[in-house]
């Protein structure tokens, strides 16, 4: 029997030996193009056309023109159009145009719609703070989130009226709604609108309107944290949970909640996975919450079943929309959830998900140069991943020198956008 | 890495292998013949659980099986019944028993735990030498709160869930029976089946144990001493268990400690031969789980559940010589008392305006504002103390033809916590989102049993062959009850009926065979536990009032809170109860035998927690007209306006609302030892069904809003509904059991095949049988004219897609279990186990995805000494 144990024993090793299921077979579909240029451009005049193939997953890039084809292996992949084109007024513009996560399982042919850049005549978010703060012990606090609004422009701008929203869908997770508006609008969980009868909250050019969380010192819920007393307006929800109670600041004047998703408060996600915008909303606030509701259909797949899932949110018609920006993660990346031409790209705070580097830090607007009267003029393309600076240590917390990381040391250094200095 | 480690252990145990057949001077010359001959000091052992050929089907496991089985704690020999496969030892969970069941599946069919089927484990009866294990009283918990499934404390809660098996070492253990089918009247307050332990009671030399494996280190001692010539046993017998969840976090740990003193004395007279078995026991189970402050940001977070339990039993057995109609009387007395603390430490940060609600009285008082990072310091203090009597008497007649063996009996427990239950402060909780209150267990009434059972076993000799029945009936009733409870002063029957024919031995070839047919039906009765006679309060708390006070938020905030307290005790409650049929045959040819049994189980009445509805009125203050800046006291609620708000919300209450049913079919095939190959198999399975429902109907909220308003806060549905699942699995074990006596060496290769596991979930009922209503707090029938008098009301109307409903079924596991003991020299013995060293585990495809699956090995090794 005994001379049996060894051979058993190899066969056994042999048994238990590395189990290579994994087998990719790196088929290659080809990609054409079918480029619908606006009204205004004359096809010949489209020049140095250049397309663009991220892949989503491994983040190699593919690039070529849209005159020829391109081949791939299957996947997700971002894609960008560019290409510069003369007006008749003989002014050159920039043509552009994304789809983010197009899923290649095939040949295909894809539409091209490009547009020219818009530039923008109203408020713009200058910086959103959504990770919040620690406590001295290291557990993380929330009540200090904000947004930062700034009037890159050269005239007064009145900030009643405008919304502040929080897109519905989240840039980390990807489902086929049906039916699919994002061409025309952006769906969206919260809207918090600036109160006022048109003429009441002016902000100057080269001002910033802060938009809080919770107006208050919270220094003295946390240490740590800073004082927030001064904010222009706070978003405030009325809970009757004991569990779940918002601070409602008597100095710091509520937002209007037209609309939240929540029972209990509402604040910027924590991680950073959703897209937050300002618009104005061309219809009075009953009109707009009887007749811009959206109904949407989605299927989730799990190896149980693909269950049908529905979702009720509002939406913003992509021409009452301001500013958009998206956040997101590069571990966690899968789609920008409004229409390339509100925003292209996304910013972000940390690189992986619940990463602990992103307490204390936002994501800031990049400074392009300082005007004549030497306010600072931002970079605005409706690209976020171009125009925001990430990882920024937060503008309040700078103002107020208070303390920048989770070892309590404080900050010294003011910028205008998180890397330049502002020269005392 | 673990490959080689696994190698390494299978390498050692050959080697010594090797080593002794070269000092047994053991040539090449030798013939197979006296290779495979018997040596004559080691015999050939039952390495698996024995299908009994009694009156009902239970499983017998012995000392040699569970030796060579290495386990850690009880939990692990469930391996060994049909139906069960090996698993890792789970030292971070509470380890509760199920029989005869799938447990309850997830969408996916894998295991996931649920409390409202815990009279699976609860209805499981533990008796060690003669004494029910009484668990009635243990109520170690965070009460009342449904924390997240994967803290420490809802793992290790073993509240309503009877006995937790990790506590119980198999070192002393000299065999265990399982009852599987319809026990004996002798034994009660059970629903499933129930587990009888008989201890080591007889001279043995000093052994002791040490086992490692990749999860604990396990040190046993024991002894046996005979005094007085051989009349009177003692035996002393210690083990020490350290183990980790996981081997690369030293942060949560799992410890146990036992130890015993048993003695045996026997005293002759001419007229009674009397046994008294009586011993004292300690077993402590210490858990702890710390938080690693490095990697989480929550500095002190420390879990900590110890449970120490002191335990005497005694069992008095007198054999009358004499007597005409009783011929044995026993006596059995058992008393314990346990100290459990549980702790939990916890820095806790809470995030902006969280609220503490301090009242522990039905009233309108000012919650506190939790403004700044704090300790809490949780304890749970629990000093359960249980006592046990019990009294039989069995004598036997022949009337006629027929021989009768009948007994009858009495038996009383009783249980009672005398600890101070929760303590903390209500200010400091270990949460923002708290709602439950502190509670001081002493406060609870004893729980005392009762019970009577009569049973006579007839046999009649028929032909060669016999039949033999056994009726039997049981009364069980919990005495000082509250006159409001509806089993207060009611007794519960529990007719019991086993039948066996042993039909005339007959011959198969050369072989003699006997064939037996049994069938069996019965009544089984669970009483409830302490928690679910008198559980805890449930608070309502609504914020009337938040005023935050910039310039001062310490001395000038306010916070009205408005609480109800809604008593949980449900006095319809009645016991659980199952009823139970089996149909058995066992055949044996020659040394080939086989048994196959059918089983139907129902029960009702399973206990669970159910969420009732209830309106709540309370008072909405407008704080808008306070001018903080000029406040020098909080704001008096008095002077605010306020709207009268009615809203509907749940509550917790104990019901009979679960409902199980047990069908299958279990099976077991041995077959001879085959000479060349010394080995001979064993195959034992199960095809297994089990329901799981809710046996009364449901409140159900829905999440609409309509304008403002959450439908839930004025309208519940009650639905006549299944919330449950119907499982089913087949599985075969095939061991192969190789024997060299010679060799000293006992090796078993245990094939496991768990052909499918599949899933389903019962058809839900949309729409509401009848609703409740905020505004007049009753009940009104759902129907057409309900929704034309609030168009509200139709989002009642659930929707479920078809999808729910597909069954999902895992396909094929195969794994492999290698053990291998040897014996090395008269004092020696080592042993070495690997499971799932292969396994077959093929990818498969459920609804376009593909789902891989992977197993790792566990392994250990053990060294046994006697001397």
């Amino acid at each position: 029997m005994k001379r049996y144990f060894l051979p058993i024993l190899l066969l056994l090793s042999v048994l238990t030996a590395c189990d290579d299921t994994l087998s990719s077979s790196l088929t290659r579909h080809t990609v054409s193009f079918a480029v619908n240029l606006p009204d205004e451009i004359e096809p010949e005049s489209a020049i140095n056309g250049r397309i663009t193939f991220r892949n989503v997953s491994t983040g190699a890039e593919t690039v070529g023109t849209p005159e020829e084809t391109v081949t791939l292996i299957p996947g997700l992949y971002d894609f960008a159009y560019q290409a510069t084109a003369l007006l008749a007024t003989g002014a050159e513009t920039t043509l552009r145009f994304t789809r983010n996560s197009v899923n290649i399982r095939g040949d295909i042919t894809l539409t091209v719609n490009p547009f020219s850049y818009i530039e923008s005549n109203d408020l713009i978010i200058a910086e959103i703070f959504f990770a919040g703060t620690l406590n001295p012990s290291g557990i993380s606090y929330s009540g200090d989130d904000y947004i930062k609004l700034y009037n890159n422009t050269d005239d007064v701008i009145y900030a009643d009226g405008l919304a502040l929203v929080e897109s519905k869908f989240s840039t980390t997770q990807k489902y086929d709604y049906t039916p699919d508006i994002m061409d025309e609008a952006v769906t969206v969980d919260a809207i918090y609108v600036i109160p006022g009868s048109g003429c009441e909250h002016p902000v100057k050019p080269g001002e910033y309107l802060l938009l809080a969380d919770t107006g208050i010192d919270h220094t003295r819920l946390n240490p740590y944290s800073f004082n927030l007393e001064h904010a222009d307006f706070e978003w405030y929800d009325v809970s009757t949970s004991p569990a779940h109670l918002d601070i409602d600041s008597p100095t710091v004047p509520n937002l209007d909640k037209w609309y939240c998703y929540t029972h209990s408060y509402f604040m910027l996600h924590n991680r950073g996975f959703k897209a937050y915008g300002l618009a104005r909303i061309a219809v009075e606030k009953d009109e707009y919450l009887r007749d811009y509701k959206y109904d949407y259909e989605y299927t989730v797949v799990t190896d149980a079943g693909s269950f049908p899932m529905s979702g009720t949110a509002y939406k913003i018609p992509n021409d009452w929309v301001v500013d958009m920006v998206n956040c997101s993660l590069k571990a966690s990346y899968v789609w920008v959830v409004c229409a390339p031409m509100l925003d292209m790209g996304w910013t972000s705070c940390g690189e992986i998900d619940k990463d602990k580097d992103r307490f204390f830090h936002s994501v800031r607007r990049k400074l392009l140069y300082l005007n004549q009267y030497g306010n600072p003029v931002f970079k605005d393309t409706n690209n976020s991943t171009a125009d925001f600076n990430r990882d920024c240590v937060a503008s309040e917390i700078e103002l107020a020198g208070s303390v920048m990381d989770a070892t309590g040391t404080c900050c010294t250094c003011i910028t205008y956008d998180g890397l330049t200095p502002i020269a005392q | 890495m673990r490959l080689t480690i696994i190698i390494l252990c299978l390498l050692a145990t050959i080697a010594c292998i090797n080593a002794q057949s070269i000092n047994e001077t053991d040539t090449d010359a030798e013939t197979d013949s006296i290779i495979f001959s018997l040596n004559i000091d080691l015999t050939e052992v039952v390495v698996t659980a024995k299908e009994l050929t009694g009156l009902t089907s239970v499983s017998r496991i012995d000392r040699d099986a569970m030796r060579h089985l290495q386990p850690t704690s009880f939990a692990d020999i469930l391996e060994l019944l049909p139906g069960n496969i090996s698993k890792d030892p789970d030292m971070g969970s509470a380890n509760s028993i199920s029989l005869r069941e799938t447990g309850t599946l997830n969408a996916t069919g894998s295991a996931s735990k649920n409390d409202d089927y815990d009279i699976s484990s609860l209805g499981t009866l533990f008796v060690v030498d003669g004494a029910p294990i009484n668990t009635d009283a243990n109520m170690q918990s965070i009460g009342g709160i449904a924390t997240d499934s994967n803290s420490p404390l809802y793992k290790r809660d073993i509240t309503n869930r009877g006995v937790d098996m990790r506590t119980i070492s198999t070192d002393n253990i000299e065999s265990v029976e399982i009852v599987r089918g319809i026990p004996s009247s002798e034994y009660g307050n059970l629903t499933s089946g129930m587990v009888n332990i008989k201890r080591i009671r007889r001279a043995t030399p000093f052994t002791a144990r040490f086992k490692a494996d990749e999860f604990s280190k396990l040190f046993s001692a024991g002894k046996g001493f005979a005094v007085h010539g051989g009349a009177h046993i003692i035996n002393v017998d210690a083990g020490y268990l350290d183990s980790k969840v996981d081997p690369r976090d030293p942060m949560e740990n799992y410890k146990r400690v036992t130890a015993s003193v048993r003695a045996n004395m026997r005293f002759d007279t001419n007229s009674v031969t009397a046994r008294w078995n009586y011993g004292i026991d300690y077993s402590g189970s210490f858990d702890k789980a710390k938080v690693d402050p490095d990697l989480n940001y929550n500095k002190v977070d420390k879990f900590s559940n110890d449970y120490n339990r002191w335990g005497f039993s005694s069992e008095l057995n007198m054999d009358l010589h004499s007597s005409v109609v009783i011929s044995d009387i026993v006596w059995n007395m058992a008393a314990s008392y346990e100290r459990d603390l549980l702790r939990h430490i916890k820095q806790v940060s809470p995030a902006r305006a969280a609220v503490a609600p301090t009242s522990m009285e039905e009233c309108v008082h000012d919650g506190e504002y939790l403004l700044s990072e704090y300790l809490a310091d949780y304890r749970c203090e629990g000093k359960p103390v249980t006592l046990f009597g019990k009294l039989k008497a069995t004598g036997s007649a022949m009337v006629g033809a027929t021989s009768h063996s009948y007994m009858g009996g009495m038996e009383w427990s009783m249980s009672k916590n005398y600890g101070h239950g929760q303590i903390y402060d209500l200010r400091r909780p270990l949460s923002a989102g708290w709602s439950t209150r502190p509670r001081d267990y002493s406060e609870i009434p004893a729980s005392h049993t009762a019970s009577f059972y009569l049973e006579d076993r007839i046999i009649i000799v028929v032909a060669e062959g016999s039949v033999e029945l056994q009726p039997g009936v049981r009364a069980t009733s919990l005495l000082s009850l509250d006159r409001r409870y509806a089993m207060a002063g009611k007794f519960y029957l529990d007719p019991r009926i086993n039948l066996l024919w042993t039909l005339t031995p007959f011959n198969v070839g050369s072989r003699s065979a006997t064939l037996t047919i049994g069938a069996g039906y019965g009544m089984t009765t669970r009483m409830p536990t302490a928690d679910y006679l008198y559980p805890q309060s449930e608070y309502s708390d609504f914020t009337q009032l938040n005023y935050y006070n910039t310039v001062n938020p310490k001395e000038l905030s306010k916070v009205s809170l408005r609480t109800y307290i809604n008593d949980a005790a449900n006095f319809d409650l009645r016991p659980a109860r199952n009823i139970k049929y089996e149909m058995r045959t066992n055949l044996s040819v020659g040394t080939t035998r086989l048994s196959v049994t059918w089983f139907h189980e129902r029960l009702n009445s399973g206990f669970r927690y159910s969420t009732i509805y209830l309106p709540y009125t309370y008072n909405k203050y407008d704080a808008s007209a306070i001018d903080g800046a000029t406040l020098t006291a909080p704001p008096d609620v008095g002077t605010l306006p306020f709207a009268v708000t009615t809203v509907l919300d749940g509550y917790r209450r104990v019901t009979n609302g679960s409902s199980i049913r047990k069908q299958g079919i279990e099976f077991q095939l041995t077959t001879p030892r085959l000479k060349p190959l010394a080995t001979s198999l064993i195959v034992n399975g199960a095809w297994l069904r089990s329901t799981y429902s809710n046996s009364q109907m449901l409140y159900k909220t829905v999440s609409d809003v309509v304008g403002d308003v959450a439908v839930k806060d004025r309208y519940v549905g009650l639905y006549d509904s299944n919330d449950g699942r119907v499982n089913s699995q087949f599985n075969t074990n095939f061991m192969f059991d190789t024997q060299i006596p010679r060799w000293g060496l006992l090796l078993t290769t245990s094939v496991q095949c768990m052909w499918r596991v599949s899933t389903t979930r019962l058809r839900e009922n949309s729409v509401p049988e009848s609703y409740l209503s905020a505004e007049t707090g009753e009940l009104h029938p759902y129907d057409s004219n309900a929704v034309q008098t609030d168009p509200m009301l139709q989002y009642l109307v659930k929707y479920y897609s078809d999808e729910l409903y597909k069954p999902y079924t895992v396909p094929t596991a195969v794994y492999v279990n290698l053990k291998a003991t040897k014996q090395i020299g008269p004092k020696l013995r080592i042993s070495a186990f690997v499971n799932r060293i292969v396994d077959y585990l093929p990818d498969y495809t459920r609804n376009g995805l593909v789902v891989r699956r992977s197993a790792s090995p566990y392994f250990g090794m053990e060294i046994n000494l006697s001397l």
